[in-house]
């Protein structure tokens, strides 16, 4: 079964849905009722939850065998008698004393500093002020010439980074959805959702997951013998990004320059997207280019 | 004279004593709920431990040892689960669906609190071992374990979004597991016995 966010509206009660709309969101619902009753889910979809459950006594008793269960275990865990590990911990410290010095870790060594090393650190001090100078001097130009050519940095940008993760994690793993969960993955997400169609790229699952603490869509393409992934975001964790927004206005993109993987982000009407995959960022450049048609 | 490198080495072992040895109980318990010997959990615990030695200098935020730790464990054991090909003979889904299904649609003759209420620790145990692995684990590291979803997904290398699926599916496993077994293992819970139950206490009170 996919992860999926659910667009919940249409069970609230007055609403009506067909007995198989309703079934199929129910199966939905079943995956984030542990989360619910958890309390990992963000605030907006708890609340959405909480009107579901006015009017649906299934899922009710299902939050009550839930909580019931999760608790009882953690009352067992919780009473469990504790563990006298003392010769555990004997035989460990044995096995790492005999390890071989050859298997020893790098350790980062205390270093002294003589006094020629302080000279050369203070010439080294003079030579990064003198550059420091030089690149505020310039720092306009550059600044123009980094976003005009759209690119940032992983490091800069907090949801590039998390996307980085995700998509690690993602790769690391069988992929969550499948393609005709599609209209599914639509009706969960608050903006307009499609997939990108260009030759050479196929849709091979889709699935939702969660960015800067908001319900996201991901799309993940064959392309080639690779697998690029598409996140399709809420605009404000686009837009929240200075470097981000400054390589939006001036190239209408904003792009990782060097490194693996590479990402591109851009607008949509109503959302953002972010398309990552383990390829340079030229190659990644020229099927969002073809994709996008920009 | 000890030199420097020595002192730096010390110093190393020093925060590896204080940050792993702490969670050594948490490491062995849970590879002693997913292996059949005791003694081969020691030694995947060990192995993982001495992964954790070497790779000492990645670990950035010492906040996070625990679950960085679990991550090295969880992969020395899939590791020796792959080698050995290890089966584990568990109940059929489909079945514990049904009996799942039959719980939340209020058609079972079990009042699942009472059952659940009368499970114990080598029970808990049974049930989970009857159950698929990767919702067992789910369920473990969050209820035994007190990790949050995020930690787990980080532990098995899974998406947010798969953990939260795993979590809501493998209860509803472990539920229907406990209630499939529930006279098997004297848990009682049916609804006759509630019945049974208030109707002397109506008596008694008369």
């Amino acid at each position: 079964m996919s992860e999926q966010y659910l667009d919940l509206s249409l069970l609230s009660r007055g609403q009506p849905a067909t007995d198989a709309e309703r079934e199929a969101q129910h199966g939905v619902l079943a995956s984030l009722l542990a989360a619910y009753t958890d309390g990992e889910l963000p605030a907006e979809t708890t609340s959405q939850i909480d009107a579901h459950l006015l009017g649906c006594a299934r899922c009710r008793r299902e939050v009550e065998v839930q909580r019931t269960l999760g608790a009882r275990v953690r009352d067992l865990s919780a009473s469990a008698p504790q563990v006298d590990v003392s010769g555990a911990e004997q035989r460990l410290r044995a096995r790492l004393a005999a390890l071989p010095h050859t298997t020893m870790p790098e350790v980062r060594p205390t270093v002294q500093r003589p006094r020629h090393i302080v000279r050369l650190v203070l010439i080294g001090c003079v030579a990064l002020l003198l550059l420091a100078i030089t690149v505020l001097a310039t720092r306009g130009s550059w600044a123009a010439a980094g976003t005009a050519k759209g690119t940032v940095t992983v490091a800069s940008v907090p949801l590039l980074g998390e996307v980085a993760r995700d998509y690690a994690r993602t790769m690391s793993s069988e992929l969550p959805g499948r393609a005709r969960d599609l209209d599914a993955v639509r009706e969960a997400m608050p903006f307009a959702v499609e997939p990108l169609h260009v030759d050479g790229l196929r849709l091979l699952a889709t699935w939702t997951t969660v960015l800067g603490g908001q319900p996201a869509a991901v799309f993940a393409y064959r392309w080639d013998d690779r697998i690029v992934l598409q996140y399709v975001l809420a605009e404000e964790l686009l837009f929240r990004s200075p470097e981000v927004r400054a390589s939006l206005a001036a190239s209408g993109l904003a792009a990782t320059g060097d490194g693996r993987p590479a990402l591109i982000a851009w607008a949509l009407p109503e959302a953002g997207s972010v398309l990552v995959g383990e390829v340079t960022p030229a190659a990644l450049r020229g099927l969002w280019s073809r994709a996008t048609g920009r | 004279m000890t030199s420097p490198a020595d002192s730096s080495l010390a110093a190393e072992h020093a925060r590896f004593d204080a940050l792993v040895l702490p969670n050594l109980a948490s490491l062995l318990r849970f590879a002693e709920r997913r292996l059949a010997s005791d003694g081969d959990a020691e030694d995947l615990v060990q192995e993982a431990c001495i992964r954790a030695w070497l790779a000492f200098a990645e670990l950035r935020d010492e906040s996070k040892v625990k679950p960085w730790l679990f991550r090295i464990l969880r992969s020395v054991m899939c590791d020796a689960a792959e080698k050995q090909g290890r089966r584990r003979q568990l109940v059929s889904i489909t079945r514990l669906d049904d009996v799942h299904e039959s719980l939340v649609g209020g058609e079972a003759d079990v009042v699942f609190s009472e059952v659940a209420a009368r499970l114990d620790a080598e029970l808990l145990q049974r049930a989970l071992s009857m159950i698929p692995e990767d919702f067992a684990v789910a369920v473990e590291l969050h209820d035994l374990e007190g990790f949050k979803y995020q930690e787990i997904a980080d532990i098995v290398g899974a998406p947010l979004g798969t953990v939260m699926s795993r979590m809501s599916r493998g209860r509803r496993m472990l539920a229907a597991t406990i209630v499939e077994h529930r006279k098997a293992w004297a848990l009682g819970g049916s609804t006759d016995d509630v019945t049974a139950t208030r109707r002397r206490g109506a008596w008694g009170s008369a």
